[in-house]
């Protein structure tokens, strides 16, 4: 599986390079907009602020592909980009937030609406719990589960990214689902009260 | 024979499915010896199915259907402001970098000999009580004044220069008037009228201004 995808990779970047096509730019997005935006979602924890992080990581892409030299599988370099433009994006909202008074974080409602307005507040609330136990977790640990539990990465491929062992990876990935687990038996347990 | 830190590396790939059967075989004959595991494999299963009712993928999904046309309309908007770009990125920080540049070093070379100057007047004036000073030679004082305040064609030096010049006391007054009241106030103003001034000049100014009666 790793090996189609950088396969994929590669020739869809080789002929943008060559081509500059929409087409192939319009590929390249569809194929990362989700691992993008998901990467971005846990460093933001705002749904908007994630959009504007995922559409920043792709002009950056895109503008820079020449640079892109193969050292690492083209998934890493994305995912590299992307933690450092929401990085950079949390430090310039710390400022912000700090010389405003306006410290509201808008949160969009993405909760079917097929649902009882009873069932919409439960997903929604446990939508906000479930995020806010991922960032409640120390970095490494966050960046394993998801990449291994949203994102289907095998360990080698999360240890390309994050450059950490297999073994290390793996007792991360059991810490943040224990933690996980703990955070939302928690909260539930403090919603019943 | 595994041991339970393995196990535990183990756990989340085997209640996620993400085990090969080989792997899954070897766990769950080893993990009967580990209750404390099970329990754990229990309320991670309980956990997690709430959390896998939340469809994350449908919600990724709405939230990145339009990313396509949201990059490609700012990439459209980055190339066509892309000739402005040279001029914003480097012509525009230069010659606001040589306009600053220019005016700290003026600013620089006039900010002693405004602050001694302001120090001055303002001394000569607290000590001589003149911000209490009224003048009675009023059409006299007005036409130095008009002439000072609004140019007239007249150079602002000549005008300060003719009234120091001038031996009717109401001129010296007119020096007070026009100094003290009129512009001390306002720094600015008074340095721009003033600052053309030789020291020569000036210490004539504040002799006068000295010496006149009030």
């Amino acid at each position: 599986m790793t090996a189609t995808v950088l396969e994929i990779d590669l020739s869809l970047i080789k002929s943008y390079k060559t081509s500059n096509s929409n087409k192939i730019a319009n590929d390249i997005v569809n194929t990362y907009k989700k691992f993008v935006f998901a990467t971005a979602l846990r460093f933001v924890n705002d749904y908007d602020d994630a959009d504007d992080i995922t559409q920043e990581v792709f002009i950056k892409v895109l503008t820079s592909l020449h640079k892109f030299e193969n050292k690492s599988s083209f998934k890493t370099w994305i995912y590299r980009i992307t933690s450092n433009i929401s990085i950079n994006f949390l430090r310039k909202k710390k400022i912000r937030n700090f010389f405003s008074l306006n410290n509201s974080v808008s949160e969009q409602d993405f909760i079917s609406s097929d649902l009882t307005p009873e069932e919409r507040l439960d997903k929604k609330e446990l939508d906000s719990i479930f995020r806010k136990a991922i960032a409640s977790l120390p970095e490494k640990q966050r960046e394993t589960f998801a990449l291994r539990y949203f994102d289907d990465l095998t360990y080698e491929e999360i240890s390309q990214m994050i450059g950490t062992s297999v073994g290390g990876l793996k007792a991360n990935y059991h810490q943040a689902v224990k933690k996980i687990t703990s955070y939302i038996n928690q909260s539930n347990s403090e919603v019943i009260k | 024979m595994i041991s339970k830190k393995q196990l535990e590396g183990q756990l989340p790939d085997y209640v996620f499915d993400r085990l090969s059967d080989t792997e899954k075989a070897v766990f769950e004959s080893e993990i009967n010896n580990h209750p404390d595991l099970l329990n754990e494999i229990n309320e991670v299963r309980r956990v997690f199915s709430q959390v896998d009712k939340m469809d994350f993928e449908k919600i990724i999904n709405d939230k990145t259907r339009n990313t396509i046309v949201k990059v490609n309309k700012r990439l459209s908007n980055q190339s066509s402001k892309s000739g402005m770009s040279l001029l914003l990125r480097y012509a525009i920080p230069v010659a606001v970098s040589i306009a600053v540049l220019i005016f700290i070093t003026n600013s620089t070379k006039n900010t002693d000999t405004n602050k001694e100057f302001s120090n001055k007047l303002n001394t000569i004036i607290e000590t001589n009580d003149l911000r209490n000073y009224e003048i009675d030679e009023t059409d006299y004082i007005t036409s130095y004044t008009i002439d000072f305040n609004q140019g007239n064609g007249v150079d602002n030096v000549d005008v300060i220069n003719s009234i120091i010049e001038d031996s009717n006391p109401a001129g010296k007054r007119a020096v007070l008037r026009i100094v003290p009241y009129n512009y001390v106030a306002n720094e600015n103003i008074i340095f721009e009228q003033i600052q053309e001034l030789d020291e020569e000049e000036f210490q004539f100014l504040l002799e006068e201004i000295k010496n006149a009666e009030i």
